[in-house]
């Protein structure tokens, strides 16, 4: 019997989706970067131990997936990403390298039949071409190991993952490590998509320009407990609130521009809620401070209730794998 | 910034469909199923004829494609009205392509006028009929125009023996009128984690009613309407006013026939909500006898069933006295339509932490027809803030699914302890405890006041 799968492809990390035989869905995630370690028999051995993913590759041991930070770190060295800002990275010359080995060990090959479902950003600000060499590249990479492959959009993957009592209709926003992605969709039909390439990676970059923190400090901060509770004594925090609520800015804004100029939108049953989804939502108060936000504009169609994923860091990934199921 | 319109020359439905189409969705069990019904939904209705979403036959642009949608789905099977109104649109669809044989469109004529008097017929309107969830469009099989939204201040006209008579039609009868303990509570800050001593030493306690709890009778002693249950209904009846008021469980009571019974007086205290908590415009409530008005429907045992929705459960005649003395209430009392609620919504069980202890109205309320908002939409208290569960036992109460209020309070609950990096069950244990001293604290005040202590329904 054939099978499907939801793959959240983000730019920091992968996420793979799979359905259990009680309806209920399983996730594994693994870290989208790697790490590239002198070869010596030594360090292989100690990564075959700890059963680190990794390949040799001449001179070079390639570490990657969830210990490649830890290794990272052991270096005095930062990780590399095969993905910026949402899409395969044009300044990583391993990048395709990477995400083909990091989906043939995730995802692995299809048996036949099997269909598969990976979330794509919206168009990018900058360049329309960049998403598509993206979406074909990640196409052909699924294709390769057997899959029926399609993509999604990953605002819509959020709707598709939480918006079921209202019958798919509303605004859903995945605030990832690259980008914000956000898709008003009415009865599971995306009727407006874009993305914002303010997001998590940008915090974290601008919040350490400031501080003077390396990125990793800065994120060690915005994972142990950081809240958007205004101004703060602690630079780093400080920096942090700053680039959060700029981040927040930016989307809400942007949703105030996609909707007035839109000229027809279908008139709604009740207020759309928007729901949140991805890491960068997960900062204490997050949702109130964007609550807050979102109630400063005026819409053309009315906002309901303002709420977190029940599961941001796997919503994409389940949205993925229902947009995979639907055809089955 | 790069803005996609993804919905290119689509059609947007108007708001019936939306919902006609959530009402059949919730045929279907999974949320995968779902998402297809609506795309197909959707994408059918892109196929009607322009011409006829203007026409008087609108309505079947609105029904049909969701009908054509839900025919599609694998392990759902339409009922035979759906399948006839199914039939005449396809018949409609067939006539542009068909041969202009005078015959043949004669004959596609007639059908299509047999089955559209067939569709039209109010006892078709299969999404709205059928519904087992009180969706705000599904249950308003009949329409009240004038009960809720009745447009002067509503006072009382006149005193006549035991009978009020009030400016919106609505009459209530004080023959089984006996007096309690007069009211008083407390009122806290809505939401959990704060720091209560303030609110707890110096008390905002208040006397008027806060709010309305809608019960049902779920009795035993009412008979069949039947015609030759007459004389037993004429003296059940009776009988269970008398009950009901020498137990002062209700405020108020609606009888099968419409007519309202006032058992209390609202400055009093009615035994009707007890352990239960509720939450409106930063305001907090805990154990709502002492706050709230309880406003009970006269039902037998079996009427609240989600198979059969809100109309086998009460009369047109309860809906139409409900909505006049909300309105009554509201109007003299200023109570705010966010406090109206019904008795599962608020009822919980502190010693299992679970709602639902209570589960009359089952989720089927008609909000709408009593002129208040989709309250089963609202987030409860119970389970957003103090961490409450529900089990299976009271989801198959509902009908098997709980209504959005109960998903989107324990989506909050989670947000809440990712927020504070709290594992749920911690967040669980430690809002269970706040719980306890608060109700405990609470109840040492009341006692305070009255020596009596509280009873629970």
């Amino acid at each position: 019997m054939s099978k499907a799968k939801g793959l959240d492809l983000g730019t920091s990390r992968i996420v793979l989706a799979t359905p259990n035989d009680d309806e209920s869905f399983s996730y594994s995630a693994q870290l989208n970067a790697f790490v590239a370690l002198p070869y010596s028999k030594v360090t292989e051995r100690a990564l075959q131990k700890k059963g680190v993913p990794h390949a040799v590759e001449g001179k070079e041991i390639i570490a990657y997936g969830d210990r490649a930070a830890e290794f990272a770190n052991l270096l005095q060295g930062d990780t590399r990403r095969p993905m910026q800002t949402g899409l395969l990275n044009p300044q990583e010359p391993k990048s395709l390298e990477m995400i083909e080995l990091a989906l043939k060990r995730m995802v692995g090959p299809a048996d036949k039949g099997d269909k598969i479902c990976f979330s794509t950003p919206a168009a990018p600000p900058t360049n329309e071409n960049d998403l598509i060499y993206h979406e074909r590249t990640v196409r052909q990479m699924l294709e390769k190991l057997g899959y029926q492959v399609r993509s999604l959009n990953e605002g819509l993957a959020v709707v598709y993952a939480e918006l079921e009592d209202d019958n798919f209709t509303g605004i859903g926003v995945s605030f990832g490590g690259g980008m914000c992605n956000v898709c008003v969709s009415y009865m599971g039909m995306p009727a407006i998509s874009f993305s914002t390439v303010r997001a998590g990676d940008y915090i974290d970059r601008s919040a350490s320009s400031v501080s003077g923190e390396t990125p990793a400090t800065v994120r060690l901060h915005k994972e142990t407990g950081f809240a958007l509770n205004g101004l703060s004594p602690n630079s780093v925090e400080q920096a942090l609130s700053v680039y959060y609520n700029d981040v927040i800015e930016t989307v809400v804004n942007g949703l105030a521009t996609a909707l007035a100029s839109r000229g027809k939108l279908p008139k709604l049953e009740r207020p759309a809620t928007v729901v949140l989804a991805g890491g960068t939502a997960l900062a204490g108060s997050f949702r109130n401070e964007l609550d807050k936000a979102l109630r400063k504009h005026s819409y053309p169609i009315d906002l309901g209730e303002v709420r977190l994923a029940s599961d941001p860091l796997n919503t994409t990934a389940k949205g993925a794998l229902m947009a995979a199921m639907l055809d089955m | 910034m790069n803005i996609r319109d993804e919905s290119g020359s689509i059609a947007w439905p108007g708001q019936e469909f939306q919902r006609t189409v959530a009402s059949l969705a919730r045929r279907l069990e999974s949320p995968v199923e779902r998402l297809a019904f609506s795309r197909r939904a959707l994408a059918e209705y892109q196929r009607t004829p322009s011409l006829l979403r203007a026409s008087p036959l609108a309505r079947f642009s609105e029904v049909v494609p969701a009908l054509e949608a839900l025919a599609s789905c694998r392990r759902h099977k339409l009922r035979w009205n759906e399948r006839a109104l199914l039939l005449g649109w396809r018949l409609w669809r067939f006539v542009p392509a068909a041969p202009l044989h005078p015959r043949r469109a004669a004959w596609v004529a007639g059908a299509l006028l047999a089955v559209s008097a067939v569709a039209l017929a109010p006892s078709l309107s299969p999404p709205e009929a059928e519904s087992p969830a009180p969706a705000p469009a599904a249950a308003k099989p009949a329409r009240l125009p004038g009960a809720a939204e009745f447009p002067l201040e509503v006072w009382l006209v006149e005193t006549q023996q035991e009978m009020e008579l009030y400016s919106n039609g609505l009459q209530v009868s004080n023959e089984f009128l006996v007096h309690g303990d007069p009211r008083s509570y407390v009122v806290l800050p809505a939401g959990a984690g704060s720091d209560w001593s303030a609110a707890l030493e110096k008390p905002d306690v208040r006397s008027r009613p806060a709010g309305i709890v809608f019960h049902t009778t779920v009795s035993e002693v009412s008979p069949p309407l039947e015609r030759e249950q007459n004389q037993l209904i004429r003296y059940r009846g009776r009988q269970l006013l008398r009950y009901l008021a020498r137990e002062k469980l209700y405020h108020f009571v609606i009888d099968r026939f419409g007519r309202v019974y006032r058992l209390l007086p609202e400055s009093e205290v009615a035994y009707h909500a007890g352990f239960s908590v509720w939450e409106h415009a930063g305001e907090q409530y805990f154990n709502l006898n002492d706050s709230f008005l309880g406003v009970a429907f006269e039902t037998r045992p079996e009427a609240l069933d989600s198979e059969t929705g809100p109309e086998a459960a009460v009369t047109p005649a309860q809906v139409a006295a409900a909505a006049q003395l909300t309105r009554m209430l509201r109007d003299t009392l200023s109570i705010p339509e966010g406090n109206c609620v019904t008795h599962e919504m608020i009822s919980l069980n502190p010693n299992n932490h679970l709602i639902g202890y209570h589960t009359d109205w089952a989720g089927l309320f008609p909000f709408e027809q009593i002129g208040l908002p989709a309250q089963y939409e609202t987030p409860l208290p119970s389970v957003a803030h103090w961490g409450f569960r529900f089990d299976d036992d009271f989801v198959a109460v509902l009908g098997g699914r709980p209504f959005p209020g109960m998903t989107r309070a324990e989506r909050r609950f989670r947000e809440e302890a990712y927020a504070r990096g709290l594992d749920e069950a911690e967040l669980r244990r430690r809002r269970a405890a706040e719980y306890r001293r608060i109700t405990d604290a609470l109840g040492r005040l009341r006692r305070d006041v009255r020596p009596d202590g509280a009873r629970g329904h």
